[in-house]
């Protein structure tokens, strides 16, 4: 047999060659020396265009990066995606690994430590700062349009906290996930959760024993306040997070509550300071922090205290109409789910749509490119979004006019593909 | 074709046609409404029988018929999405490695024939030499060798790129 030509080397390495063509090939590689090593040179070329071809994607788009989660305007005040009513996912692994670790552990990070400083928080009769930062889509839009969580994550939620909490969960039906999200009253729900006893449920109890001998940040917060009940940990699970997350910060909230009697009369004196407005401003007791966890904590509250958007939902919406700038685009360009039952939204709206950053000129109007996914669009109609009002508007386009715009509400997934 | 079907289709290649596209054109948002308006092109016909390789034919000439009729449009619309890109994203997402081994994969593979290129990334998303055949217009037969001399120009190129920046890196550390 003559030696084999590169084409057949390649086409026998891809298994496109016939059963008996291929037979021959490998009857001949086995004793050809010379064909053996243009083989060999072939896997190599073949291994390195993949590799090659593979550094042309895209990074994954459900990355969240690093200091993006919350953007500082050039007048210095801060906005973060829910104050357009959508929520930022954890991300997900869906690329090398190279890509995540680091993004992962600031988004934890960031979760960890809103979840602490709101479940503090929680516990004051007055309105602080966190309280009305982090359920920011409470006074950004009108109530029963924030959407703070994944929808799987959100109904596993619900399920623990209607055990946990039983009458006092704010909203009934689990067959809709997005519908059983609780709104976001942290009053009404703290005064039902004073007359609700605090009684764990079994998920409760078993994430306690699972870190019950590791009592860190959150339970040294918790000490600062006795009365914790589930409704409470309801509403400070509105911070979006991993289920992960939200399952260790719960535990060791419970972890504080068990350690809640021995820690009361430390308590006292601790309300006593958060009297005082500089304690409040900050909203955790000095003493409850480790120093670094401290530094991190202060330079978060105060970052929201300079951010009138997340005041009141006049002050969003003036701020927000400022501030259409680049890193607001940046932050909302991204792969979302829309929210449907919205009177806003109309049947013939994508149920799902990948924002991007691309921005045309439709008629006088300059509007970014918003890409239905998992549905084909008429060849005449065509997707584009804009910001306004502190809300996404998507507008539908026919024949190069805009023909219906309308404000969204939108939960965030991971773009699919490259 | 019913919308069940296009579902179907959908599903199983938006994915591997985006990122066909995506790497034959480097612009994600081109890639996507190329791919948008394969699968209306798709609807429209009432059977497909060889799906895949339809889509990818159908695919790389709207690449090129829109190249040809809409060249200085488009250029334009890349422009600003360049800009974009560089205003909004420039620091984070990649880190200054993955953007250099980005952007001389980028030059390498286009500096391959246009046959070669196609082939190539159309066997990457796993197209077999018959469908790649049918896409391209060329014989079953001649498959191997195209992908056999795109491999080998893609990894010669990509190395002799990767040698001569060492080099120039080189001779400024050594100017320096």
């Amino acid at each position: 047999m003559q030696h084999l030509d590169e084409g057949t080397i390649h086409a026998w390495l891809d298994g496109e060659l016939p059963f008996d063509e291929s037979s021959r090939v490998t009857a001949h590689a086995e004793v050809c020396d010379k064909c053996t090593a243009m083989i060999a040179e072939a896997r190599g070329f073949l291994a390195a265009s993949s590799r090659i071809l593979r550094n042309l994607d895209e990074v994954p788009g459900d990355v969240i990066p690093p200091g993006k989660t919350a953007a500082t305007n050039a007048d210095g005040t801060s906005f973060t995606p829910r104050d357009f009513g959508i929520v930022l996912p954890v991300p997900r692994r869906t690329g090398p690994r190279r890509w995540i670790p680091s993004r992962f552990a600031a988004a934890a990070a960031v979760t960890v430590l809103a979840v602490g400083t709101y479940t503090i928080l929680n516990r004051s009769d007055s309105r602080t700062a966190s309280e009305i930062a982090i359920p920011i889509a409470a006074d950004a839009a009108p109530r029963g349009e924030m959407q703070l969580m994944d929808s799987a994550a959100l109904s596993a939620r619900n399920e623990r906290l209607a055990q946990g909490a039983g009458a006092a969960t704010p909203r009934a039906g689990a067959a809709a996930p997005a519908a059983t999200l609780p709104t976001a009253t942290p009053a009404p729900q703290r005064a039902v959760s004073r007359e609700e006893p605090a009684s764990p449920s079994p998920a409760d109890t078993r994430a306690k024993d699972a870190v019950a001998p590791a009592p860190v940040f959150a339970a040294k917060e918790s000490r600062a306040q006795p009365t914790q009940s589930p409704p409470a940990k309801a509403a400070a699970a509105l911070v979006t997070t991993t289920d992960s997350a939200l399952k260790k910060a719960e535990a060791r909230a419970d972890v504080a509550e068990r350690d809640n009697a021995r820690f009361a009369a430390r308590s006292e004196s601790l309300a006593g300071a958060r009297q005082a407005p500089e304690a409040k401003r900050l909203a955790v007791p000095a003493e409850s922090v480790v120093d670094a966890d401290r530094r991190r904590l202060a330079g978060e509250v105060q970052a929201q205290m300079r951010a009138p958007a997340v005041a009141t939902t006049e002050s969003a919406t003036n701020t927000l109409g400022r501030v259409a700038t680049n890193p607001t685009v940046r932050t909302a360009v991204g792969c979302y789910d829309i929210l449907r039952g919205e009177e806003s939204v109309r049947a013939d709206v994508p149920s799902s749509v990948r924002l991007a950053s691309t921005q045309v000129r439709v008629g006088s109007r300059r509007l970014r490119l918003a890409v239905p996914q998992g549905q084909a669009a008429p060849s005449d109609v065509r997707w584009y979004w804009s910001l306004g009002g502190g809300r996404i508007l998507l507008h539908k386009v026919v024949g190069g006019a805009v023909e219906y715009e309308a404000p969204i509400v939108a939960v965030r997934r991971p773009c699919r593909g490259g | 074709m019913d919308n069940g079907e296009l579902e179907r289709l959908f599903n199983l290649y938006h994915q591997p046609l985006v990122r066909y596209l995506t790497r034959r054109l480097g612009d994600r948002d081109w890639a996507e409404e190329v791919a948008q308006e394969t699968f209306l092109r798709a609807l429209r016909q009432e059977r497909l029988t060889s799906e895949r390789s339809w889509l990818f034919a159908v695919a790389t000439n709207l690449v090129r018929d829109e190249a040809r009729k809409d060249e200085r449009r488009r250029r334009h619309l890349e422009l600003l999405a360049a800009e974009e890109r560089d205003r909004l994203e420039a620091p984070e997402p990649q880190t200054a490695e993955r953007a250099h081994e980005r952007a001389l994969a980028r030059q390498a593979v286009d500096g391959l024939a246009e046959r070669d290129r196609l082939a190539l990334l159309m066997r990457e998303e796993g197209l077999n030499y018959e469908e790649i055949a049918q896409a391209l217009g060329m014989s079953v037969g001649s498959i191997g060798t195209t992908l056999a001399r795109a491999r080998r120009r893609l990894a010669e190129r990509y190395e002799a790129l990767q040698a001569a920046e060492s080099g120039r890196i080189g001779g400024s550390h050594a100017a320096s």
